[in-house]
């Protein structure tokens, strides 16, 4: 008796971009793999892989532009792609359900929940409508939603980022699906949301006998919910195997370097400096609210102030690295923006430390001096907007360079090459323009920019959040070897504990505009004493079985 | 939602504030007055005095533009025509009934072909219907209103014989009359807005039809006609209508033209009319007039676009 | 040789017709005087509604004047007015536009309100207003034309200001402390100007044929200079007869703004603008 089908088979399978099928560029390369029904596989890789087209695929569907070249893909024994559309909704019902990256978009944004959900189960399942009511306040409760009433007559834009995720979630079950598909579950939601959203989704396999294909970036989520992991690399699979083994002994070289650049809690921290520099920066009780984000209603009525920042302080020495860490809302990046001059406070100082040691107020932006404004320089999260795409990489450090120290062109250029080579990067990079360039190039030009100024104080706001996980670690060892070259101190902000544990010497956790402890790295990663802090720390997610 | 509503009804009535002003007292800054105009550089002495005073001219601006504005909202009296020494708004209500009548049977005619030939073209994009919609309507677009009405009489009048061309109606004509003559007007009006309507809707739907929800429904087993017509066409039809509503105010300004190659008895012919008689009032009637029309269809294109969007309709702003 | 193969490549075929025509309407507006002999303002009672022929190449109009004359001269007037009231549009729409993107608050409420008010009165009125007073002529035209189309160019101008402004290289050149004369110039200029170049061309077509409109009801080009919609205003009641008195204006003024049509949407299509999507009515609220 020949052994049944397995569940999903992928034989080969290489997907181009139609432009040019014999040689268009190739998004899928020979791709093959087999999930039984009820496992759960996990496909890690970073951005330009495959891994979305590839679970895509295995929904029957290849986006706009692109083409099967060669190989084949089977559900249950039978050829998705290339279905008509009825023929692929057959195969699909009640067989492979699909939750989206980033739900916010994927829901329809003039339907209310209700409508929605209604309109998963009439095609999804025999159900009659009265019957169908009842189902879909059950799914939403399954998924831990208990105010489904609520919930249902809701437009997708008033759910928060883990409603919509878990909505996702009940509308994917409503077809009593064997397999669960998910792209990157958890990106964008918050630190305490993903634990909740990925305990969800384990209990549900376990209940219901779930399959799960996901698809993330990230190898803690992959290492959490799957037992079988893929690593994709530029369009090919280079490795695939059991979580344990993949993990602990990994074979290939990309394996390696990928596990190695993941920022876990069990690395050793690295070791106190030895002595504290002298303080060059100092925030006193700051209080900030934002005018244009209090509801303007008429004129005459007074609006209720919301404060981002309450009573924030601390100081920050020479050539330390001090990161500050907290959720979107938590006031970390406003407080950032407001050392930098960009938002304006209400209460409180900041003060730095001026060429002999004296110490200097600090206002808003039109107040500052061209020495102030020196001192105080800023790398902002999004390679892709913080440099101008109409500039070469010469010209874009040329500005500060004239701004600062004004000088001859000649002298300009050799400037521009020694910064260049303290990023790590050659002088063929000067006449290049920022879309040629990576997310990684484009964040060292940013920081080269930075140094131009020959800065005291350096402001990272989440610079390493928008890159691959590879690149990531380059970047943060940069930063270490910058602050002992120039002496300068670095406050880096995250909302990754992980991610600082690798480079800061001291952590301030914060919550709703306020600090709610601070101390080392040691201290804060092994003996957390606020509850909000041992939550974070609890959600971290590791790669150690 | 009730908040955001009145915040655009108090903007329209500052914009009417503006348009009034601006048409009013800015001719005042600009020298003589409208005697002088009217009457030319060589008239007596005499002539201009009987003349202001017949029009209160010697009364200082801000005070007549009071008193003009008070007549008029609470008389609807728009003052007298220094050529035909009538009421102005005796002269104006019949032609601008026609010139609605036009206007309304242009957008009747135009705004839903245009819809239909956005949808159509968005959906079955690079097709032959899409590459000839798109090659004629680059076309329609930048034919003037004066050349393509020439033709339409051209064809229609001189060579087919089916109507008469030239409108030969009094504007005192009967409703269904006016609105018969005012067919061929209507469709020369109708082919830059339709032009316009298409090329954006079918822009709107192709961003609609790649977007993420429309993906989703997808894989969710929608078919695909109920993707179309409940889930990528309503999204995609939303931030048309305040460009819609542009649109069609701008038919204002064609109509004056229009109005003019088919000897058509609306407000745009009268100004015209009343530029070459140098009838000043008349003419910042009218420019008021059509401030009001515009300020209006905006306005209502903007509040049908709040009603629509469930993102605003809820808001508390 | 490998310029055309370039041009042929930027453009597209479509695109380089539509540099051609653009290009052939310049050499007859530039050197039309030099080479068209006859005076295209003489009337000859004797050679009334003529039918082309050799000695008139296009024909006569109904007041016997030498409709070749006419046609390659009838675009001069209306394309310099065109020229110079595009030029001051754009300079003052765009210097106020940007400085509203930049500024934003209540100045930038309450002037595009303003803007919003003066741009509810349709061109034409506005143009007619000035008119009635100070009489025809271009020193009336271009300052009423270049107010009245400047009007859109301020929309445009903050529009794409704005879609800037909040671009992390903008903040970054505020907080490093540049003058937001320098941010503009270097900074900002360089993304829209491709925008802004191909919105000029837009405008200058727009101003055209506004002009032709205007000599169409009498009140742009004055006789006796020629101008394509002045003769198409007066060929129309005689169409029937002689129908090259509408038809040589009218083929002349099509082809010049179909030709920078195709030539401005190949460019855009170029430098990857989508002239298409919808212009959001950036009302502040």
């Amino acid at each position: 008796m020949s052994t049944p089908p397995p569940f999903l088979a992928v034989d080969a399978l290489t997907v181009r971009v139609t432009s040019n099928s014999k040689s268009g560029k190739v998004i899928l390369d020979g791709i093959t793999l087999a999930v039984d029904q009820g496992s759960a596989l996990g496909i890690a890789g970073e951005s330009g892989s495959g891994k979305s087209t590839l679970l895509l695929a295995m929904m029957g569907v290849l986006r706009e532009g692109l083409m099967q070249t060669s190989g084949d893909l089977h559900l249950q024994g039978e050829k998705i792609l290339g279905l008509g559309d009825d023929a692929l909704c057959t195969a699909r019902r009640g067989t492979l359900a699909f939750i989206a990256q980033n739900t916010s978009t994927a829901l329809t944004p003039n339907h209310k929940i209700s409508t929605q959900m209604d309109e998963a189960l009439r095609l999804n399942t025999p159900l009659p409508k009265p019957q169908r009511n009842d189902r879909a306040t059950d799914l939403l409760n399954q998924v831990m939603l208990p105010d489904a009433v609520a919930i249902l007559a809701k437009y997708p834009h008033e759910l928060s980022g883990g409603q919509a995720q878990r909505v996702a979630i009940a509308m994917a079950l409503a077809s009593n699906p064997k397999c669960l598909m998910m792209d990157e579950p958890t990106t964008g939601l918050d630190v305490t949301t993903q634990a909740t959203i990925l305990d969800l989704l384990i209990h549900l396999q376990k209940t219901m006998g779930l399959g799960l294909i996901c698809v993330s970036h990230d190898l803690g989520v992959l290492a959490k919910l799957c037992t079988q992991i893929g690593v994709m690399q530029a369009g090919k699979l280079v490795e695939l195997g059991p979580k344990a083994q993949l993990l602990g002994h990994p074979k290939h070289d990309y394996t390696k370097t990928l596990l190695a650049a993941v920022p876990r809690l069990s690395t050793p921290i690295p070791p106190p400096k030895a002595a504290r520099g002298p303080e060059v920066l100092r925030v006193s009780n700051l209080s900030l609210s934002y005018k244009s984000a209090q509801k303007r209603g008429w004129p005459w009525q007074k609006a209720k102030p919301h404060f981002a920042l309450k009573n924030a302080g601390f100081m920050l020495h020479q050539a330390e690295v001090l990161a500050i860490v907290g959720e979107s809302g938590s006031g970390k990046s406003t407080l950032l923006r407001a050392i930098a001059g960009m938002a304006d406070w209400q209460q409180g100082s900041i003060s730095y430390m001026g060429p002999k040691g004296q110490s200097i107020a600090l206002g808003p932006l039109k107040s500052r001096r061209l020495s102030d404004l020196a001192a105080v320089q800023m790398i902002f999260q999004n390679p892709q907007s913080s440099l101008n795409p109409k500039q070469s990489v010469l010209q874009i450090l040329a500005q500060p360079l004239r701004l600062y120290f004004p000088q001859t062109l000649s002298d300009l250029a050799a400037r521009a090459a020694a910064l260049c080579a303290s990023v790590r990067l050659d002088t063929s990079y000067l006449p290049r323009f920022p879309p040629q360039l990576s997310g990684g190039e484009r964040q060292r030009i940013a920081i080269a920019r930075a140094l131009c100024a020959k800065p005291k104080i350096l402001l990272c706001d989440e610079v390493t959040t928008a890159l691959d996980v590879s690149v990531q670690a380059t970047v943060l060892a940069l930063l270490r070897d910058v602050t002992v070259q120039e002496q300068s101190a670095i406050l880096f902000v995250s909302h990754d504990l992980a991610v600082v544990r690798m480079i800061a010497d001291r952590i301030i956790v914060m919550k709703n505009g306020e600090i709610v402890e601070m101390g080392s790295v040691a201290e804060i990663c092994e003996t957390p004493k606020h509850a909000y802090t041992k939550n974070l720390l609890a959600a971290v997610l590791d790669t150690n079985m | 939602m009730l908040g955001m509503v009145a915040q655009r009804l108090g903007w329209a009535v500052f914009t009417m504030v503006i348009i009034a002003l601006a048409v009013f007292l800015g001719l005042e800054a600009m020298p003589g007055d409208a005697c002088t105009v009217h009457l030319g550089r060589g008239a007596s002495d005499a002539a201009l005095a009987t003349c202001r005073a017949r029009l209160n001219l010697s009364d200082p601006a801000l005070y007549r533009f009071f008193t003009w504005a008070q007549h008029l909202l609470t008389e609807f009296d728009l003052g007298n025509s220094v050529q035909r020494g009538k009421p102005i708004t005796e002269i104006v209500s019949w032609r601008l009934r026609n010139t609605i009548i036009l206007a309304g049977t242009a957008t009747a005619l135009g705004v839903p072909l245009a819809i239909v030939l956005g949808v159509l073209t968005g959906i079955y994009r690079d097709s032959v219907l899409d590459v000839s919609v798109s090659a004629f309507s680059m076309f329609l677009m930048t034919i003037p209103e004066f050349i393509s009405g020439t033709l339409l009489i051209f064809i229609f009048a001189i060579g087919l014989g089916w109507t008469s061309g030239i409108v030969t109606l009094s504007y005192k004509a009967p409703f269904w009359d006016m609105m018969v003559v005012s067919f061929l007007p209507a469709v020369t009006l109708s082919f830059i807005l339709v032009a316009h309507i298409a090329r954006m809707t079918r822009a709107s739907m192709i961003e609609a039809m790649q977007s993420d929800f429309v993906l989703m429904a997808r894989l969710k087993n929608v078919p695909r006609r109920q993707i179309i017509w409940r889930h990528a066409l309503p999204n995609a039809l939303l931030p048309t209508i305040s460009v819609i509503g542009l649109t069609v105010a701008w038919l204002l300004g064609g109509v004056v033209i229009v109005e003019s190659v088919f000897n058509y008895p609306g407000l745009g012919r009268l100004a015209v009319n009343a530029v070459s008689d140098q009838d000043l009032p008349l003419v910042q009637a009218i420019a008021l007039l059509f401030g009001a029309i515009y300020t209006l269809v905006n306005l209502s294109a903007d509040l049908l676009s709040i009603t629509l969007n469930p993102k605003l309709r809820g808001q508390r702003q | 040789m490998s310029a055309a193969l370039i041009s042929l490549r930027v453009l597209g075929p479509a695109g380089l017709i539509g540099l051609s025509i653009c290009l052939l309407h310049l050499g007859f507006a530039l050197l039309g005087p030099v080479f068209v002999l006859s005076d295209p303002a003489a009337q000859n009672a004797q050679v009334m509604l003529k039918a082309p022929s050799v000695a008139h190449w296009f024909g006569t109009d109904r007041l016997g004047r030498d409709m070749f004359a006419r046609t390659i001269l009838g675009g001069r007037e209306a394309m310099f007015i065109a020229t110079l009231s595009t030029f001051f549009a754009m300079l003052w729409g765009g210097i106020l536009g940007v400085f509203l993107g930049l500024v934003g608050r209540w100045p930038d409420a309450v002037l595009m309100r303003v803007i919003d008010a003066m741009m509810s009165i349709p061109w034409v009125l506005m143009v007619m207003l000035f008119i009635a007073i100070f009489g025809t002529g271009m020193a009336s035209l271009i300052p009423v034309l270049s107010f009245s189309y400047g009007l859109s160019v301020v929309y445009l101008a903050r529009a794409a200001t704005l879609s800037f402004v909040a671009e992390d290289f903008i903040w970054a050149a505020k907080a490093r402390g540049h003058s937001p004369l320098h941010i503009v110039t270097t900074e900002l200029l360089p993304n829209v100007q491709t925008s802004l170049a191909v919105q000029g061309a837009m405008q200058w077509s727009w101003i055209f044929l506004g002009v032709s409109s205007l000599s169409f009801l009498g009140m742009g080009v004055m006789p006796p200079t020629p101008d394509w919609g002045q003769m198409i205003a007066d060929g129309r009641g005689v169409m029937q007869l002689a129908p090259w008195v509408v038809f040589w204006p009218m083929l002349a003024l099509s082809s010049l703004v179909i030709g920078v049509n195709l030539f401005v949407d190949a460019l855009a299509r170029n430098f990857g603008i989508d002239r298409a999507l919808p212009l959001q009515k950036y009302i502040a609220t």
